[in-house]
């Protein structure tokens, strides 16, 4: 799966203590939920989204600290 | 008498937990720098909150920066320290209690309770923690006085324990009176009242830190006399 803005895949950051998370625009949550939500992964969807110097709207999906990155890496390297 | 390992690693753990509440507050403070900066640099920052369907473009949030850090941040910042300090507190008690259940001597326990207890060493913690938690209601001026009863350690100082009845007054003025100052306060805080009827506390950065640095000397006080006495 990719990023609708830059057409990059997606990728599930692990740095930090809080656990895996991901880095998306807005406008790509509702699509990214609805792929998680089919395969069961717990997730949350963080409040605020940050547009910097016009770009699109970013926002942060959190996994929890006891998810396993790799596995959710692997849902979206085989999403289409 | 609890072994003055267990003494000391209550004493590391309040002291580590205090330390990274601070890091939590100058990193934060830095964090919302370096958003300032890059908004007075010229780049254009817009927030969107999904809760309340708001935007706040850059300008609005440099400016709304300066009370989340001068406000929001110091007030829930002082509101963790005494929260780490109130579970030292607990725990130091409990754990001093268990160990000298002879102190419990005339507590009373149930006899239904008794029954559902296995032995007489989940009795005495059962006592202890009920007896921690009872001591903990009193109120700050009294956890002093119900430490020394129980253990003389010198320590904290008549100075020390007034500022922290001020501070934990500050506290309470917080968490249940909307910040606004009322005669609860002012009563608890006596001489050492820093704000008047229906002024609003505020905590500044010298009385954050010297209320920080206040906490960590006491956890630290009790804890090295307590494990002298336990050595």
């Amino acid at each position: 799966m990719v990023d609708v803005t830059t057409s990059k895949p997606l990728r599930v950051s692990t740095d930090g203590t809080a656990g895996p998370y991901l880095m998306l625009p807005l406008d790509d949550v509702v699509r990214v939920k609805v792929l998680l939500d089919a395969h069961g992964i717990y997730h949350s969807v963080e409040e605020d989204a940050i547009s910097i110097d016009g770009s699109p709207y970013i926002t942060v999906i959190d996994f929890g600290l006891e998810a396993d990155a790799d596995r959710i890496q692997s849902i979206f390297d085989s999403a289409q | 008498m609890p072994k003055s390992d267990d003494i000391m690693a209550l004493r590391d753990r309040a002291l580590r937990d205090l330390a990274d509440a601070h890091d939590y507050y100058v990193d934060t403070r830095a964090a919302w720098q370096i958003v300032r900066s890059t908004i007075q640099a010229g780049r254009v920052v817009k927030v969107k909150n999904a809760a309340t369907d708001r935007e706040t473009t850059g300008i609005n949030l440099a400016a709304k920066s300066r009370g989340y850090v001068a406000r929001e941040l110091a007030e829930a910042t002082f509101q963790q320290f005494h929260s780490i300090f109130e579970v030292f507190i607990l725990q130091f008690i409990r754990s001093w209690l268990a160990s000298n259940p002879q102190s419990l001597a005339k507590k009373e326990i149930s006899i239904e309770t008794l029954l559902e207890l296995p032995d007489l060493e989940s009795a005495i913690l059962h006592v202890s923690d009920k007896e921690a938690d009872r001591v903990l209601r009193l109120g700050p001026a009294d956890w002093f006085v119900s430490l020394d009863k129980l253990v003389k350690l010198g320590c904290p100082t008549l100075s020390e324990v007034n500022q922290f009845i001020e501070a934990r007054a500050s506290r309470d003025v917080l968490v249940h009176n909307g910040g606004v100052v009322g005669k609860v306060y002012t009563a608890k805080a006596g001489l050492l009242a820093r704000f008047s009827l229906g002024q609003r506390i505020q905590i500044g950065e010298t009385y954050h830190r010297a209320t920080w640095e206040l906490l960590r000397k006491v956890v630290a006080d009790i804890s090295n006399a307590a494990a002298t006495k336990a050595a």
